[in-house]
């Protein structure tokens, strides 16, 4: 086991220096930010000075080592902007993007997981059919429409819910629920399709064969071997539903740090971009680290081969 | 295959219907989509109180007709669709027949690497630093959609021609003294065909969701093209004041060629998909939901 977690740990570590490396040279390869930063009636020579302040005269090779020095101690510079810390910037909005995608994670397995199980003990064509038709209706409408769509309903012709803002669990209600409407379908039709597949291997056939009751044979014995494949894919819808909370959280104007994110891309704010490359890369790798750990635990074979 | 064997009726007239009219747009649309008339802004839909069949579906923010801006749109997001996913394909499938013909070594290794790292980044995510970046345009979004999508096909394509080269055929056609780009592109490319072409039409409706994402956040097309993503949020201002039609309309045009094009997909996988089709006997279950997620 020890040497398993070693090498998954510094491959982590290597995707991690790599996103960094890759985000720091795209960046430095492709925008100027005193064009953007530096008001139109300012001469060359104020604008090298500007230049000068931010670092950004420096070679390539200088401002890159500065920067994974910078990296390592966790400071990333000011932002552009505000002149605040960029990492503390993103830090302090971390909660707010936690809080919406642990809801919304929390809401597709709540009512995923026991539909699945339902569809795979009633496996008929009904219940299929439903999934199917439920699954392609969920992934065919766009994460940013069915928000729309919801403020439509929610907040204009009923105006029961915010439409925007931060503050109580009422301002996340329609957002984790617009984040958590493809994944809903998503678990439902993995657990079924796993639950079905053990259902019918050996271990549960014994289980039967002992006389221990059919709910305590699906809960105990085959949703256990299920739950292999749910865990993968809970780690890399954790990716996709970063990914979906930047449209989210500008639809509904949270306040989180995908949003802050998107601003900062808008007007080329560095320190900012890379704070959040940063942060986002982090949870990533470590995501992904705990997903594979968890394997190895569920799964001896996993962590022989590893 | 059976009941398999033709696609399903709905999806697939309504979806030729979309692509048609996509194709005959300026035969079809009442008026240019460019064309504002201050004085008839947020005109409704014909059939709601206040609307008039000059503006069939109502006219947005601008004094825009709302219908014609839908039939352009729908011709940006098909050919977005498309064109990216065939830059995907020829990147991605190039580099996958590569790094399965040369087998296990440092190339191969260095490929799957970057693959995996490609997967494991969202791929909204590029596309939006490398757009904010480059600045926006339909060709931009295009090529930025084309460029992120390469790993799934050189993951694919590899993993084909890994399990292929394996076979007799191939050995016979080495020892026939076939060289090994013609092993590659005559015995191996075929045999990847189907696998390639069920990821095709998964892919087409992603990559149409994914410009319509970024357009809508504004880092996708011009702001003049009448791209259906953009017109959602150009509509949705006007949303609270009641006035729905400007982004509701556009997104269920979106969502209906999406719908339609996931159908057709989830056909041609049941066509294709030898796997697939095995496990659809009565009392088996059905392939496992695939695990990567669409465009957010």
């Amino acid at each position: 086991m020890g040497r398993f977690l070693l090498t998954r740990a510094s491959q982590a570590l290597f995707t991690l220096w790599v996103v960094v490396s890759l985000v720091f040279l795209l960046i430095h390869a492709t925008g100027d930010p005193i064009a953007v930063l530096a008001p139109q009636q300012m001469n060359a020579h104020e604008r090298a000075i500007l230049r000068a302040a931010l670092g950004l005269n420096q070679p390539l090779a200088v401002q890159y080592v500065r920067y994974l020095a910078g990296v390592l101690h966790g400071n990333l510079g000011v932002s552009y902007y505000s002149g605040q810390p960029a990492m503390r910037l993103i830090l302090e909005r971390v909660p707010v993007t936690l809080e919406l995608v642990g809801l919304s994670i929390g809401i597709a397995v709540v009512l995923g997981v026991p539909f699945g199980i339902w569809a795979a003990v009633r496996s008929d064509r009904l219940a299929d059919r439903l999934l199917r038709s439920l699954s392609v209706l969920g992934s065919s409408v766009p994460t940013f429409f069915l928000g729309i769509l919801l403020i439509y309903v929610f907040s204009v012709a009923f105006n029961i819910l915010p439409a925007s803002g931060a503050g109580g669990l009422r301002h996340y209600v329609m957002p984790a629920c617009t984040l958590a409407f493809f994944r809903i379908a998503l678990f439902t039709r993995l657990v079924r399709s796993t639950l079905l597949e053990t259902l019918s291997q050996n271990h549960v056939r014994t289980a039967r064969a002992k006389g221990v009751s059919e709910p305590v044979v699906i809960l105990k014995h085959a949703l256990r071997t299920a739950l292999l494949p749910l865990v993968t894919v809970f780690g890399l819808q954790f990716g996709q539903l970063f990914a979906g909370a930047v449209i989210t959280e500008t639809i509904f104007a949270l306040p989180g740090m995908n949003r802050m994110a998107l601003q900062a891309l808008y007007r080329l704010d560095f320190p900012i971009i890379l704070a959040y490359v940063l942060v986002v890369a982090a949870m990533f790798v470590t995501i992904n680290f705990l997903v594979d750990v968890a394997y190895g635990v569920l799964d001896p074979r996993v962590r022989r081969h590893g | 295959m059976g009941r398999f064997s033709r696609p399903p009726a709905a999806p697939a007239v309504i979806l030729l219907l979309l692509v048609l009219a996509a194709v005959f747009a300026p035969l079809i649309a009442p008026h240019d989509p460019e064309q504002q008339s201050l004085l008839m802004r947020l005109t409704p839909p014909a059939w709601v109180q206040g609307g008039s069949w000059r503006y069939p579906l109502g006219t947005d923010g601008l004094g825009r007709d709302v219908a014609s801006n839908m039939i352009y749109g729908l011709r940006v997001s098909l050919l977005a669709g498309i064109v990216s996913v065939a830059i995907s394909v020829v990147l991605g499938g190039v580099a996958g027949l590569l790094a399965g013909a040369a087998g296990e070594g440092w190339f191969d290794a260095v490929l799957m690497r970057l693959v995996d790292i490609q997967l494991s980044i969202p791929v909204v995510l590029i596309a939006l630093a490398v757009l904010a970046l480059t600045g926006r345009g339909l060709g931009k979004v295009i090529l930025v959609i084309g460029l992120v999508g390469w790993a799934q096909y050189a993951r694919l394509v590899r993993a084909s021609v890994m399990a292929e080269r394996q076979k007799d055929y191939v050995l016979a056609a080495r020892l026939l003294g076939a060289s090994r780009l013609r092993v590659i592109f005559r015995h191996l490319l075929p045999n990847v065909l189907g696998p390639l072409f069920v990821q095709v039409s998964v892919d087409i409706p992603r990559a149409v969701e994914l410009e319509a994402s970024l357009s809508f956040l504004g880092l996708g097309v011009a702001v003049t093209t009448p791209s259906l993503g953009l017109r959602i949020a150009q509509g949705y201002q006007y949303l609270f004041s009641g006035a729905w039609w400007p982004s509701v309309l556009p997104g269920l045009a979106l969502v209906l060629l999406v719908l339609c094009e996931n159908l057709i997909g989830d056909w041609v996988r049941d066509v294709l998909d030898p796997h697939y089709r095995r496990r659809r006997k009565p009392g088996v279950p059905p392939a496992p939901a695939t695990i990567e997620s669409t465009v957010p």
